[in-house]
C-alpha cells in the first residue's frame, strides 16, 4: 500500500482533501499508530494537518491554533485507541477532536465539562452498519449536505455555520448578525428541516 | 416512541441535542434517558453530528507553518515510551448503553473506586510534594495542586503520581485562594503575597508574577481569537484584566485571609463580579469595564459558573441561585452549610464547605448527597467526568459525580 505523502512544502500550497488518506489507508495507519509506528503519524498529519489547522483557524488565534494542532496529533500518538476506525473516518475523526479543543480553549473559563470523552471528541451512537461500505455511503450522504448546506441562502448558511463551527449560542449569532434571537431560532431551525429534508428517504436510512 | 418520553417532549430534547452537538454543551440525565427510548430523538442526533461533520469539511484547509511538522515529531521521539496498543473493542455494549456511557463509566469508577479505596492504602509516595492542598486547577493531562505551605509548593498530578513540583516561593507563607486555566497554563491567586502567578504546566515553571496590591479574591480566564486575558476582582474591590486597566466596583477594607473570595466569569459577552460583602453581582462590559447593571442577590454570593446559557452563582450563606445573563432568577436551591467553592458537571453541581463536607447537587430534581471529607479547599472538574478536591492539611480525592471516592492522595505524617 503507497501512502500518499507531502513534503514540507508542499503543505504550503495544500487545498481542501488534497491529501485526504482512502478509507482502507486510513485504517492501515491507524494500525500502524497502534503499533507505534512513528512514520504512521507523520504521514497522517501530512494527510490531515491542514485541514485540521484550518478549522482550527477559524475558531483561534495563530498562536492557539499552532498549540491545538500539536495537541490533537498528540492526542491522536498517545491514544490512537480512542479512534474507532469502524465508526467513521480518521479526518472527521480529527475535525471533531479539534473543533472539540479550539471550542475548550475558547472556554476554559467555565467550570462545566461537556460530557465527552478523554480526547474531547464526543462519543457517538453506534452505527451497526459498519465497515467500507458504510463509509462510502456516509462520504456520499454528507457531500449531499454539503451541497446542500451551499443551496442555503447566505445568511441560512452563517447561522449555520456559527452554530455548527465557531459554537456560538443564538444570543451570539444574533448580536453578531444584527438580529433578534427568534430569527436565529427560526433561520437555524429551518436550515435543519431543509437538510433532513434534502436527505430524504435515503438519510433516513442512512440515520437509522 | 416519538412525543413524549420520559418526562420530556420530543421537541425539547431535540432542542437541547442541537445544544450539545453545536456548543457542546453536556447532556443532562434526563435528556439520555429519554433518548434510550426514542428513536426519531437519537436519528435527530446521529443527524446533527453529520451536520457538524460536514460544516468542519467545508472549511479550505491552511497550511499549518512548516517547522510544526518537526516540532511534532521530535515531541514523538522523545515522549514518554508507551507500549503498542489494542484496538478499543467495537460494539461491547449493545445500543441504548452506548447512548449512556457516562452513566456505565460513573458506574465502573464507582466500583472500581470502591475496590480500590477498601483494598489499597492511600498513596504516600508523594507524601513532601502535597503538604497542605489549597486550590487544585484542571490540566489537559491531569490537574495541578497549590499548598498552602510555607514553600507555596506546586505539584502536577498525572494518573495517581505527581510528575513535577516547585516552590514558587513568596515574603509570606502564601495563601492560594482561586486557580484558572487558560490552555497550558495556569493562573494563580496567591492573596498573602499580593500576586497572581503564571504557571506553565508542562514543563512546570512559573512564566511570570503579576503584582495585584491588596491581594486577589476572584479570576477568570478566556481566550478568543485576539488571545487570552485573565480577569480578576482585588480583595478591596478592583476589578480589571492582568496587565491591563482596572476599576473600582467598592470599597473595601481587607479582610482575614480566610474571608478572601468572590467569584469572576467571563460569559455572554459580559462580566460578572459578585461582591459578596453587599450580596451583588456586578455586570460590567469587559472592554470598558464600566459597571452596567447591579443584582441585588442578597446573601453573600462567591463563586459563578457557566450554565445552560445563563449563570450559576453560588451564595455561601446556603443558597445556589440559576440566574439568566440579563440577571433573572430562574432557580433556586437551597444548600446546607457555608459552601464557598463548586465544580459543575453537565446537570451535577458538587459544591465544598470548608467545615467538612461536599454535596452534590443534581439540578433537575434537587436531590443533594453530603459527603464527609477534610476541611476541603477548592474543587475543580476532571476532563473524565471526575471532580478533584484539595483537602487542606490532608491531601486531594478524587471523586465521581456520585461522590464515590475514585482515588486519594495523602501526605505522610
Amino acid at each position: 500500500m503507497t501512502f500518499l505523502r507531502a513534503s514540507p512544502s508542499m503543505l504550503q500550497t495544500v487545498t481542501h482533501d488534497t491529501n485526504a488518506l482512502q478509507p482502507s489507508q486510513d485504517l492501515l495507519c491507524w494500525q500502524r499508530l497502534l503499533a507505534r509506528d512513528e512514520e504512521a503519524l507523520a504521514e497522517v498529519y501530512d494527510a490531515y494537518s491542514g485541514l485540521v489547522y484550518g478549522v482550527l483557524r477559524q475558531l483561534l488565534d495563530e498562536a492557539t491554533a499552532q498549540e491545538v494542532l500539536q495537541d490533537v496529533f498528540l492526542r491522536l500518538w498517545d491514544n490512537p485507541g480512542a479512534f474507532d476506525a469502524q465508526r467513521g473516518s480518521l479526518k472527521v475523526f480529527l475535525l471533531v477532536m479539534a473543533r472539540s479543543r479550539a471550542l475548550d480553549r475558547l472556554r476554559v473559563h467555565r467550570i462545566t465539562l461537556p460530557l465527552q470523552d478523554e480526547d474531547g471528541v464526543e462519543r457517538p451512537l453506534r452505527d451497526d452498519r459498519a465497515g467500507a461500505v458504510q463509509h462510502t455511503e456516509q462520504a456520499a450522504q454528507r457531500e449531499q449536505l454539503r451541497q446542500a448546506l451551499g443551496e442555503l441562502s447566505d445568511s441560512h448558511q452563517e447561522t449555520v455555520q456559527r452554530a455548527f463551527l465557531q459554537g456560538q449560542s443564538r444570543e451570539e449569532i444574533a448580536q453578531a448578525m444584527s438580529v433578534p434571537v427568534g430569527t436565529v431560532k427560526s433561520r437555524l431551525s429551518y436550515a435543519l428541516k431543509y437538510l433532513k429534508g434534502v436527505l430524504g428517504e435515503g438519510g433516513k436510512a442512512w440515520l437509522d | 416512541m416519538a412525543g413524549l418520553n420520559a418526562g420530556l417532549e420530543c421537541k425539547t430534547v431535540q432542542g437541547a441535542l442541537e445544544c450539545h452537538v453545536a456548543q457542546a454543551y453536556p447532556l443532562g440525565a434526563d435528556v439520555q434517558a429519554h433518548l434510550l427510548g426514542c428513536a426519531e430523538c437519537r436519528e435527530h442526533l446521529v443527524f446533527l453530528q453529520h451536520v457538524q461533520a460536514a460544516v468542519l469539511e467545508e472549511v479550505s484547509a491552511t497550511a499549518p507553518p512548516a517547522a510544526l511538522r518537526e516540532q511534532l515529531l521530535t515531541q514523538v521521539r522523545t515522549h514518554e515510551a508507551r507500549p503498542p496498543q489494542e484496538p478499543r473493542p467495537a460494539y461491547l455494549w449493545p445500543r441504548p448503553l452506548r447512548l449512556l456511557w457516562p452513566w456505565a463509566l460513573g458506574t465502573a469508577v464507582a466500583l472500581t473506586g470502591v475496590l480500590v479505596w477498601t483494598s489499597l492504602p492511600p498513596l504516600q509516595g508523594i507524601a513532601a510534594t502535597l503538604p497542605d492542598p489549597a486550590v487544585v486547577v484542571n490540566t489537559p493531562r491531569g490537574f495541578l495542586v497549590a499548598s498552602n505551605d510555607q514553600a507555596g509548593t506546586l505539584s502536577v498530578i498525572q494518573g495517581n503520581r505527581v510528575t513535577a513540583s516547585l516552590s514558587a516561593g513568596g515574603r509570606q507563607k502564601a495563601w492560594f485562594t482561586q486557580g484558572v486555566r487558560l490552555g497550558d497554563q495556569v493562573y494563580l491567586a496567591d492573596t498573602a503575597n499580593d500576586r497572581v502567578l503564571q504557571v506553565n504546566v508542562s514543563p512546570l515553571n512559573i512564566v511570570k508574577s503579576y503584582p495585584v496590591p491588596n491581594g486577589v479574591a476572584g479570576l477568570t480566564a478566556s481566550s478568543d481569537s485576539h488571545g487570552g486575558r485573565v480577569y480578576f476582582k482585588s480583595v478591596r474591590g478592583a476589578v480589571g484584566a492582568l496587565g491591563g486597566t482596572q476599576v473600582t466596583i467598592a470599597h473595601e477594607q481587607g479582610k482575614p485571609l480566610a474571608d478572601v473570595m468572590d467569584g469572576v466569569l467571563l460569559s455572554g459577552g459580559k462580566l460578572f463580579v459578585t461582591h459578596h460583602l453587599s450580596g451583588e453581582i456586578c455586570i460590567l462590559d469587559p472592554k470598558t469595564l464600566s459597571i452596567e447593571k447591579r443584582l441585588p442577590v442578597g446573601g453573600m454570593p462567591v463563586q459563578l459558573a457557566d450554565y445552560r446559557g445563563g449563570l450559576l452563582a453560588l451564595d455561601v450563606t446556603g443558597r445556589l441561585l440559576h440566574l439568566s445573563l440579563q440577571g433573572e432568577l430562574l432557580g433556586e436551591w437551597t444548600l446546607p452549610g457555608h459552601p464557598d467553592k463548586l465544580g459543575l458537571n453537565g446537570d451535577m453541581v458538587l459544591v465544598t464547605d470548608r467545615s467538612g463536607q461536599v454535596t452534590s447537587i443534581e439540578l433537575p430534581s434537587g436531590k443533594l448527597t453530603p459527603l464527609s471529607v477534610t476541611k476541603p479547599m477548592d474543587i475543580t472538574p476532571l476532563s473524565d467526568g471526575t471532580f478533584a478536591v484539595a483537602e487542606g492539611g490532608r491531601g486531594v480525592r478524587v471523586v465521581d459525580m456520585h461522590l464515590n471516592t475514585e482515588m486519594q492522595l495523602e501526605h505522610g505524617p
